[in-house]
């Protein structure tokens, strides 16, 4: 049976209507006028055990709504939520004792109150047994490098130190899964790397099922074996990393230098190839790797070039994200009616 | 039963409030100047008589200080921020951050203000009342009495706590929680006799009481510590109010807590 099972998950948020000028406004005090948003729209998967899951999307496609959901702190408008054979928002306690969560934008730790102190708590809350915390506590130390700022209180934290804490209160008491909704938001590229690290570990380890929002291509190149893709609360993609770099990163760039300035060639056009950024004597050609070889373009160019250098690089995830969230865009709903838009 | 976390979270409150220092001179000085005004007050009521008639018997001056001395001890630990933290909680959707924990909202809650009364305890009530010992006579009940009241006001606790975080949730619905706090403040002044007895009270403002909880907290614990209420019945009458009133409070929030997590959006992220 698969850990987590999702069936036309729905989440509707009502909204009131804000009305501008005096009389509307008078009006809407005695009667309230609510639109719908949907935040999320019929989402259905599972996840087994030990997957690592990127969620991702644009901004406001629904992700944090459905991690909500997932963690049993926000009730379903229709459809099913079952971590564990559970139901969360049911069973939230129950739920709570086996997962574990980081939103990167709030900390669950005690405001006031110095991190070990804070991290001692949680050993109460979950009922972690002495020795298994002792263990857990020094093992996290090393990777997470506490020790610098573990007498200093949760408020004075820098955002990176505080999210190594929160990550380590979320994981103490070995929980099955863990939801991380952005944890590396605002990060530097040595924590970034670290935290990234840390997961791996976990995961590897202890086999804990990890699902993660972002919007870091690097932490999911770095992390996860599938993605799921919302937007507009719909679920766009869902597949390994490989097949959507299959799918959607078909263009290849290359970028050559040559001795004379290199000039637009429309035979070169005809053969399925873009021109980029020239600046001097660089040039950059993009094309479809599928319906053109690298090796054909530049056999053309040293014919009628003398080439000092040239390389060729894949499409980076970002690139291919970004394609995807175009594509979604112009066959999904149209921009402009997006609520975000509006606001 | 998960005693020992509820004693590392009361404790870690408590500590809180320790690092927190707050000035307990600057709190002592206002409270003593409260006081002083009150005795004042009733020396002037009671202008050149011992005595004064009431619902209660007659009521010397001196019991009326030991009232009024009696009431701020109460006051310094039956107010509490519950109302404020909740609806603070609700609308920055903080609250999520308590929701994803094996713990109830109100646990949490609960142990939050413990730690901060006994705080207060040690760093306000107990200087008061050296103070006031020294300032004021203050009347000593009966052993049963002293025991009673004891008992009584930790009840009085509870049931203040129950009916802010009752409050509190009404957050869920509306924001408007400040508006509600003045009303139930209010209200408190006026039946809980905290600043006049109930036994000064006109026959209606007596019958309106006792629809409200708030004498329980109080009133009664007062009257029982003077000695104005005595004899097992009457001591169990109240305890059994005190109840009556803890375990519809419980109900309350049981049904208003089943309503409000399914309509709680939490904002943010
Ligand atoms: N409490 C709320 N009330 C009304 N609308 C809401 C509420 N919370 C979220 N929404 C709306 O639901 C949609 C999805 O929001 P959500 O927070 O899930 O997005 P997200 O995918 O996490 O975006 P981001 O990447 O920016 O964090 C948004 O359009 C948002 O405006
Ligand atoms: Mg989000």
């Amino acid at each position: 049976m698969a850990l987590i099972e999702v069936e036309y998950l729905r989440k509707e948020f009502k909204r009131q209507k804000r009305k501008d000028g005096f009389w509307p406004l008078m009006k809407s005090l005695v009667h309230r006028e609510y639109e719908i948003k949907t935040a999320v729209e019929n989402i259905s998967f599972t996840i087994d055990r030990g997957e690592v899951v990127g969620y991702i999307g644009p901004n406001g496609a629904g992700k944090s709504t459905t991690i909500k959901m997932m963690v049993g702190i926000l009730v379903p408008t229709s459809g099913i939520v079952r971590v564990n054979g559970l139901v969360p928002y049911e069973n939230r306690i129950e739920n709570a004792r086996r997962i574990g969560a980081v939103f990167g934008q709030k900390s669950q730790l005690w405001w006031d109150t110095p991190v070990i102190e804070s991290l001692r708590l949680t050993k109460y809350m979950y009922d972690i047994p002495n020795d298994r915390y002792e263990r857990n506590m020094k093992l996290f130390n090393d990777v997470l490098d506490l020790d610098e700022f573990k007498k200093v209180a949760v408020r004075s934290l820098s955002l990176g130190q505080r999210m190594r804490a929160d990550l380590c209160a979320a994981l103490l008491h070995d929980p099955d899964i863990v939801y991380l909704d952005e944890p590396t938001i605002g990060l530097d590229v040595v924590v970034k790397e670290r935290i990234r690290q840390f997961i791996r570990e976990i995961n590897r380890e202890r086999g804990t099922t990890v699902i993660l929002t972002t919007h870091d291509m690097a932490d999911i190149e770095k992390l996860c074996s599938r993605v799921m893709v919302v937007d507009h609360g719909k679920l766009m993609y869902d597949g390994n990393l490989e097949t959507l770099k299959n799918d959607f990163g078909n263009m290849e760039k290359m970028e050559v230098d040559t001795d004379e300035p290199f000039a637009m060639s429309e035979e070169l056009r005809r053969m399925g190839v873009a021109f980029g950024l020239t600046e001097e004597n660089r040039t950059q050609l993009t094309y479809d790797k599928n319906s053109i070889n690298s090796t054909v373009i530049i056999k053309w160019i040293m014919e009628r070039y003398s080439v000092r250098d040239f390389i060729v690089k894949e499409t980076e995830i970002e690139q291919i994200i970004r394609d995807l969230y175009i594509h979604l865009q112009q066959q999904g709903t149209p921009v402009s009616a997006r609520e975000e838009a509006l606001i | 039963m998960r005693l020992a976390l509820y004693r590392e979270m009361t404790l870690n409150s408590l500590r809180t409030s320790l690092a927190f220092r707050s000035e307990v001179i600057l709190f002592l000085f206002g409270q003593l100047l409260r006081l002083f005004v009150q005795v004042y007050i009733w020396r002037a009521l009671f202008a050149n008589s011992t005595e004064l008639s009431s619902q209660s018997g007659m009521i010397t001056l001196s019991e009326m200080i030991t009232y009024s001395v009696v009431s701020t001890a109460i006051s310094v630990f039956a107010t509490n921020d519950v109302i404020f933290r909740v609806s603070r909680k609700v609308s920055s959707g903080e609250i999520a951050m308590d929701l994803i924990k094996p713990m109830s909202f109100r646990s949490v809650l609960f142990c939050q203000t413990l730690g901060v009364n006994v705080y207060r305890i040690l760093f306000e009530l107990l200087p008061l009342m050296m103070v006031s010992l020294i300032l004021f006579g203050v009347h000593l009940p009966t052993l049963a009495n002293g025991l009673a009241f004891l008992g009584l006001v930790v009840g009085g606790l509870i049931l203040n706590f129950l009916i802010t975080y009752a409050i509190g949730l009404i957050a869920f619905w509306y924001i408007l929680v400040w508006q509600v706090n003045t009303v139930l403040d209010g209200l408190i002044r006026l039946l809980s006799g905290a600043f006049i007895p109930i036994w000064f009270f006109s026959d209606t403002l007596v019958k309106l009481s006792y629809f409200f909880p708030f004498r329980l907290i109080y009133y009664e614990p007062i009257a029982v510590f003077l000695g104005k209420t005595t004899g097992w019945a009457n001591l169990l009458g109240l305890f059994a109010q005190q109840l009556a009133w803890i375990v519809g409070l419980l109900l309350l929030q049981r049904w208003m807590w089943g309503r409000a997590v399914r309509r709680l959006v939490v904002q943010g992220g």
